[in-house]
């Protein structure tokens, strides 16, 4: 049952921050709706109903568990990007490596173009900075030329 | 110098008995003849001091007589001892000069030499102190030709790395320049489009280097 709601989750969710986020306010709900005043356990929606006042802290503890597991790749953005782009690589990036795959988006505007990315603690650079760096000698070279003529 | 001369103590001591011999000899004469002249005077007293007068005068004259002759052969010995004392004396002193002598001419040949070989111990000292102070001079001036060749190779090379690290420091700042350029460029002409197509490239790459596993 654990795995259904992550799922659930996780389906239009791709920073391990909006997750754990959607998990704590969905968090309040449950409870609210469990223990809270007038609270009635027949008259629920579908994704509440996985849920009582036995179960619910339970699920909600291993849910926080689980996502906090996920290892989460760190994209490096020039500028900050839409919720509808972050949506967007959100779901390209599911397609490349899995339906629970996640990112964390940060801003670093000296990347000029392109982004640069941290996994298991290792930083790697796809940006144009480091594309100017990797061909420095020969824009130089160019400039150079450039200027003897 | 006195046990070169035992001899002349020897003399006198046979002078001396010889002496004391003939004082013994007149002595007991003496009293012999005082015996007989007792022994007259009690027999006949008139004749025995005449014949007692006259043996005396007669003992007297041989006791002096023989006196005489020994001292006159005792001079003579004691001249002739005092001669060949003499004799060895000069020989000893002719013997003693000569070995001062020889000492002297030992003491010159010794300074000869000492000198010759000090003058040769100097001479040879000077020829070291004169090498060493060459292969001083030579060593010191290649030292110093080396400790400036060493400073020109080394101001050269801060020369060079300096030049570069200024050639570097330019570099950089074109490269710096080159970047906020084209940020500044890119900020106002990529579209959105372009800048999701560069994050999916970046992605596909990641993942065909295994970046992302």
């Amino acid at each position: 049952m654990t795995q259904q709601v992550l799922d659930q989750i996780l389906a239009e969710t791709y920073t391990q921050t909006e997750a754990l986020d959607k998990l704590r306010v969905l968090k309040e709900l449950a409870v609210t709706e469990l223990f809270g005043h007038g609270a009635k356990e027949s008259n629920q929606t579908d994704f509440l109903k996985n849920f009582n006042r036995d179960n619910v802290y339970q699920i909600f503890d291993e849910l926080e568990k689980e996502i906090r597991t996920i290892k989460p790749l760190t994209i490096f953005f020039p500028f900050e990007m839409s919720a509808a782009e972050l949506t967007k690589v959100g779901k390209y990036l599911r397609s490349k490596f899995g339906s629970s795959f996640l990112f964390e988006a940060r801003i670093d505007p000296n990347l000029i173009a392109g982004v640069a990315l941290v996994w298991n603690g290792v930083y790697k650079d796809y940006s144009v900075r480091q594309k100017i760096a990797d061909n420095q000698d020969k824009i130089l070279a160019v400039l150079q030329e450039y200027i003897k003529h | 110098m006195l046990n070169t001369m035992p001899g002349l103590t020897t003399f006198y001591n046979i002078i001396y008995i010889i002496l004391g011999v003939a004082a013994l000899a007149v002595t007991a004469a003496y009293f012999r003849e005082h015996q007989k002249y007792q022994k007259l005077v009690k027999d006949n007293p008139d004749q025995a001091i005449k014949q007692a007068e006259k043996e005396s005068a007669a003992i007297l004259h041989r006791a002096l007589q023989r006196a005489q002759n020994i001292l006159g052969q005792a001079e003579n010995e004691g001249e002739q001892y005092e001669s060949k004392v003499s004799a060895e004396l000069s020989q000893a002193e002719a013997a003693f000069v000569k070995y001062l002598d020889s000492l002297r001419s030992k003491g010159n040949q010794l300074q000869l030499v000492s000198q010759q070989a000090i003058d040769n111990e100097a001479h040879q000292m000077f020829q070291r102190l004169e090498e060493k102070l060459t292969t001083s001079l030579q060593t010191t001036q290649q030292q110093s030709t080396a400790a400036i060749e060493n400073e020109l190779k080394n101001t050269r090379q801060m020369i060079n790395n300096y030049k570069r690290e200024q050639m570097a420091l330019v570099d950089e700042n074109i490269i710096a320049m080159l970047e906020k350029t084209i940020g500044l460029v890119l900020a106002k002409k990529i579209s959105l489009q372009d800048e999701m197509d560069l994050i999916y490239q970046a992605l596909d790459q990641a993942k065909e280097e295994k970046f992302i596993v």
